[in-house]
């Protein structure tokens, strides 16, 4: 009997790890097959129908670029923001607010203090009540905000045909495919295609959701001139100005990156030390030994 | 204002809005082991119902911290789930507009969710201390589904340095997520302040409520649906009676393991569903879904239960047990 149980015992394993290995082949024939077709020929059938929006809906795509703080141990491009602020300043500041960023935050970002104080002196604020209770014209300070390009929203609309140019401050972190995402749109602007119908008054951009955008195409080669010498063709501006957005969506993304390497650091340390502290205080549990004394028949 | 002028703001807000997600990752494996090994059963079904209403209460607690940001999403969002109190028959409307304290979303809600968001949790601690005394009447299961009595071991140093290793590899998981990736589980239209003329084009709850969403969606009556989805959660409290089986957890039970695989696969489906435009083919295989779903507590696991519990009788009546009675378990003597 004992034989027999043995014989059942090994003929069940060998079936255990023998449907085992069938699971885990079945299983990368399945990942296998799907990672080869996509490769070749995009997404799957039924997935790629699977969308509810036609493709000039949802936008077209952007593609991926490598931005200089796109990986984990990157860091942004700063005299890319020093740039992208110029172009920010001479070209996008005509309509768009930057309501979150005040003039201090470009110190020891992409200008010095005093290039900034400078700046910001450039421009008018009202301030007050002074003694007699009137509100003054003054210039700019450090801990002045970004001045607005229209008082109010409906100043906005009314200087661009009913349509609201918005906020930039959070536009990288808002949008879908953020920084590629807008670097496609400024650089995306193309005639429409036979047959696209573009309201009057809209513009064709086939990365903006629907294809029809308020906004024309404003970046032209050449239309800044850079301090550093930098050409300022089209693609050069757009990049600029997406790494300045960029920073300004998130300002701490610098800070964020090391300090995740500090925590990283550390909290793997700890891991690992508290792995071993577990094995050393389990070792009693792990390598005892358990074993049944039957009282003695005929007690 | 604390993304930007508070030191290390940005981080505070970045680990709060992670946390949550944290929290449901790790609440939804302690439902899904408690489902496994069936921690549900007898002596323990006022712990496992504690902790029903500990699941809802979070939900609806992470709900109202959604709100705050005021961002598209948490306006529309906001919109969305209130609303669905106005299914309620004859007072829903009334109802709603008195949560709103106002006819829309407003900043009257916005104000009264903040301090329920404040004081909820603290009802969640409490809620979650009660989890405990009960849990200690009875001690914790085990993987065998059998008393451990006989052999027990202290808490410290054995639990305490054992879960600390969880502990750190908690924090690193999260910091992958806090200084990497930080908005990777959230949703960007929720960077648009919020506005109540235009409406975002796809309205999505966070990961962890798009399983219920699904459910919610795939009902066409508004009533019913707003109905499903909260039984969807509640039908959990039904678990100790709708287990029938004799054997506590699935460790032993095949059939039982396969019914909770599919389970678990089916959640994951809602939860894919629940994410997607309301249109063909997702209304048709969320329908199917979320019909699985219910089926599932109601008429797979007492099935599965009866049909395990019918073979054992079977194969131990004295008639069908010749076999046994001819291989005798060797005595002691």
């Amino acid at each position: 009997m004992k034989v027999r149980m043995a014989s059942t015992q090994a003929t069940g394993a060998a079936q255990k790890s023998g449907s085992r290995a069938a699971i885990v082949g079945a299983t990368a024939l399945s990942a296998g097959s799907i990672a080869y077709y996509t490769s070749q020929f995009g997404t799957l059938p039924f997935i790629a129908n699977a969308s509810a929006n036609t493709a000039a809906e949802d936008g077209l795509h952007p593609a991926e670029y490598p931005w200089a703080h796109r990986g984990a141990f990157d860091t942004f491009d700063h005299s890319s923001i020093r740039r992208g602020y110029q172009v920010y300043r001479e070209v996008c500041s005509a309509c768009h607010s930057l309501d979150r960023i005040a003039w201090r935050n470009l110190v020891g970002v992409s200008h010095t203090v005093d290039e900034v104080k400078a700046m910001a002196e450039e421009v008018e604020y009202t301030d007050g009540p002074n003694d007699e209770g009137e509100m003054f014209q003054r210039p700019g300070k450090l801990a002045d905000y970004m001045p607005a390009p229209y008082p109010n929203d409906e100043a906005a609309r009314a200087g661009n045909a009913g349509a609201l140019p918005p906020d930039l401050s959070l536009m990288v972190k808002a949008r879908h495919g953020g920084a590629d995402y807008v670097y496609s749109l400024l650089t995306g602007y193309v005639d429409p295609p036979p047959g696209v119908h573009v309201a009057e008054g809209m513009n064709y951009n086939p990365y903006f959701p629907g294809g029809g955008i308020a906004m024309a195409r404003v970046l032209y080669d050449g239309l800044v001139e850079y301090d550093d010498g930098t050409p300022s063709t089209t693609s050069q501006m757009a990049k600029d100005v997406v790494s300045f957005l960029a920073w300004t969506a998130e300002p701490e993304l610098d800070e964020r990156k090391k300090m995740g390497l500090q925590a990283v650091i550390i909290l793997s340390t700890m891991t690992a030390i508290s792995l071993y502290v577990k094995r050393f205080k389990w070792t009693v549990i792990k390598n005892r030994k358990l074993y049944y004394n039957p009282p003695k028949s005929g007690h | 204002m604390i993304m930007r002028d508070v030191n290390y703001g940005w981080m505070i807000r970045y680990i709060h809005a992670n946390v949550a997600s944290f929290f449901f990752i790790f609440v939804y494996l302690h439902i899904g082991r408690g489902l496994y090994y069936g921690s549900y059963k007898s002596p323990r079904a006022i712990t496992w119902s504690i902790g029903v209403i500990i699941l809802v209460l979070m939900m609806a607690i992470a709900f109202l911290g959604y709100v705050l940001p005021y961002g598209q999403m948490s306006l529309w969002g906001a919109t969305v789930i209130t609303n669905m109190l106005s299914a309620i028959p004859w007072i829903g409307q009334d109802f709603v507009e008195f949560i709103w304290g106002g006819f829309s979303v407003n900043n009257a809600t916005l104000n009264r969710f903040f301090s329920l968001h404040f004081v909820l949790p603290f009802v969640l601690a409490a809620l979650a201390v009660m989890h405990m005394i009960t849990l200690h009447q009875h001690g914790s299961s085990n993987p065998l589904g059998i008393s451990s009595n006989a052999d027990k071991i202290p808490m410290h140093p054995y639990y305490l340095f054992k879960d600390l290793v969880t502990i750190f590899l908690f924090f690193l998981l999260l910091s992958l997520f806090v200084f990497y990736m930080p908005n990777a589980l959230g949703h960007s239209d929720n960077y648009i302040p919020a506005n109540p003329m235009q409406t975002p084009p796809s309205i999505v709850p966070e990961w962890y409520l798009l399983p219920y969403y699904a459910i919610l969606r795939s009902i066409p009556n508004k009533l019913l649906g707003v109905a499903g989805m909260l039984g969807s959660l509640l039908i959990l409290l039904a678990m100790p009676i709708l287990d029938t089986s004799r054997v506590r957890g699935s460790q032993f039970r095949p059939l039982m393991r396969f019914a909770f695989w599919a389970f678990v696969t089916d959640f994951f489906l809602l939860m894919y569903l629940g994410s997607q435009h309301a249109e063909e083919p997702f209304i048709t295989v969320g329908a199917i879904a979320t019909v699985f779903y219910f089926a599932w507590f109601v008429v797979v696991v007492p099935v599965v239960g009866i049909v395990e519990n019918t073979l054992m009788d079977i194969a131990t009546t004295p008639a069908n047990a010749k076999e046994s009675a001819a291989n005798p378990v060797p005595s002691q003597a």
